[in-house]
């Protein structure tokens, strides 16, 4: 709406009113008046002092909050955080469940008797690289599979990566102390666990991360079998238990697939075809 | 505020949407065809889920070629899909606050935006209930509920009303209007008298193909001097377009 000069405040009222020393009747004129005028309304806030600003946010938030619906407070208080770990992580009772499982397999395993020939130190260490690509396929079996979820700005790389570093964040403490339980502390377990990991995220976009994850683990384990009798592969022995130039090998594995998503980073927020 | 040109998708071999031209802008537009229509196929790609094979696609006028752009549309539209994997152990408030962060709300504007969109498909009551212990008609709710938590530009609902009784189908019908004032508001659905009462225009598909694009009252009209089957007006206007007694119609 446009008025002429004619039909807004004088400056002198618009000062009146914003020091309070209007007459009743011509603040009532006024105040008639703003709610259709942008002009009046632009040089009454021009008129504003600090403090006018700071009362106006105040009334404001009160106003907000007198029209919210009534709110349980404490539930609220706490709802974003606990409910975003939730959706990324699924319920807590299972991870309880998922790390006593590795930090009993880690252990057992440790002393679990090989056969004479086995060309391995440890049966753990053929199955602790495993733990943290295991917990990554756990996190898409038990974190929610929402596909309201896959739609968000955060559903993509942001949700992989989060959940990732949970999954490491568990897994890590989790097999070291099995190793330590079992006697088997120093094995190198670590390189490999990390490379199977980031080379399941590489594969991601292209496969899904559920899939390419049970796909490394069955590769591995297929490593496992040959380093075993009757086959007896020495080069299979030495990936599980990296020793020398095989860990240089998987660093520069773990180089690679990290450099694999970083490329292909955008391909996880895209419209897909998996889901 | 949604644009298609040439929109074609093929899943495995079979050709589900065919060379689709859209333009919708503010409103309720209704999607109505048969099953294996080609509806959720569209909205999934509307909702960036679902990659497309052939020709344009533009939501809030920004492709959907490049991963920034998606980000910057999932940040600005709703979507209620068919089924939703939510976790059982959530309550109806963590599942939409969840929802919310994903949309990556500001923090502090979580919570009241969350008890709003409860408030609005009316189950604030029931907030604190697990979506384990609720009646399908009410998840369905909770599944709205997050779909406008981040008050969206576009809103994509398939099948909203499925499960729902007559006197809440009374209720989301006018939650659908209150949206549609400013925003683009796609309803996929079979049930015919949605179209009819929440509805602006309505584009009836068929085979992955738009057979039909006008406005409720004129599919009404189409009924009204038509001998096929149906039980409302605009119920047989439904079936004669469907049976291509006219030729496919533009608006």
């Amino acid at each position: 709406m446009s008025f002429p000069e004619a039909w807004h405040a004088a400056p002198r009222t618009l000062q009146q009113y914003s020091d309070g020393t209007l007459t009743d009747t011509a603040s009532w004129s006024v105040e008639a008046h703003l709610p259709g005028c942008e002009v009046c309304r632009e040089r009454l806030a021009g008129l504003l002092s600090e403090q006018d600003w700071s009362e106006l946010d105040a009334r404001r938030q009160e106003l907000r909050l007198a029209h919210q619906p009534a709110v349980n407070a404490p539930a609220l208080a706490r709802a974003p955080g606990w409910a975003s770990l939730r959706g990324v992580l699924g319920p807590w009772w299972a991870w309880v469940g998922v790390v006593l499982a590795a930090f009993a397999a880690v252990t057992v395993l440790g002393r679990a008797p090989l056969p004479p020939t086995s060309l391995l130190t440890s049966w753990a260490a053929a199955v602790a690289p495993l733990v943290p690509l295991v917990m990554v396929a756990m996190v898409y079996a038990v974190g929610d599979r929402d596909p309201a979820a896959a739609v968000t700005p955060r559903g993509g790389l942001e949700l992989v990566l989060i959940r990732t570093f949970a999954v490491l964040v568990m897994a890590i403490p989790t097999v070291t102390l099995g190793m330590v339980a079992g006697d088997t502390a120093g094995l190198p377990w670590l390189l490999p666990g990390l490379a199977l990991c980031a080379g399941a995220l590489a594969l991601g976009p292209s496969v899904g991360v559920e899939r390419s994850c049970v796909g490394l683990a069955v590769l591995w384990m297929a490593v496992v079998v040959a380093a075993m009798p009757p086959v007896g592969l020495t080069s299979a022995a030495s990936l599980i238990e990296p020793v020398g130039t095989t860990s240089v090998l998987w660093g520069c594995t773990l180089l690679v697939a990290v450099g694999v998503i970083a490329v292909q980073r955008d391909r996880f927020d895209l419209p897909g075809r998996l889901s | 505020m949604i644009r298609t040109i040439d929109l074609g998708v093929t899943l495995g071999r079979t050709e589900v949407l065919h060379d689709l031209d859209l333009d919708l802008g503010a409103g309720v537009h209704g999607v109505l065809g048969p099953n294996g229509a080609g509806k959720t196929t569209l909205i999934r790609v509307l909702a960036t889920t679902l990659r497309h094979d052939r020709g344009r696609v533009e939501v809030l006028g920004r492709s959907l070629e490049r991963a920034k752009g998606t980000r910057w549309v999932r940040e600005r539209i709703g979507y209620l899909p068919q089924s939703f994997g939510y976790h059982a152990g959530f309550t109806a408030r963590e599942y939409v606050a969840y929802l919310a962060w994903l949309k990556r709300m500001p923090a502090h504007d979580v919570p009241l935006a969350v008890d709003r969109a409860l408030e609005r498909v009316d189950l604030l009551s029931r907030a604190d209930t697990k979506l384990r212990k609720l009646s399908g008609g009410m998840l369905r709710r909770v599944g709205l509920a997050q779909a406008i938590v981040n008050d969206p530009m576009v809103l994509l609902l398939d099948e909203p009303t499925a499960g729902l009784d007559p006197e809440q189908r009374v209720a989301f019908r006018e939650l659908l209007r209150e949206i549609g004032v400013d925003a683009c508001v796609i309803v996929s659905t079979h049930l015919v008298e949605d179209v009819a009462h929440a509805c602006h225009d309505v584009m009836i598909m068929s085979e992955g193909r738009i057979v039909l694009a006008s406005t409720a009252q004129e599919l009404a009209a189409l009924g009204a001097d038509s001998e096929h089957p149906g039980d409302s007006v605009i119920e047989r206007g439904y079936s004669a377009a469907l049976r291509g007694a006219r030729p496919p119609g533009t608006r």
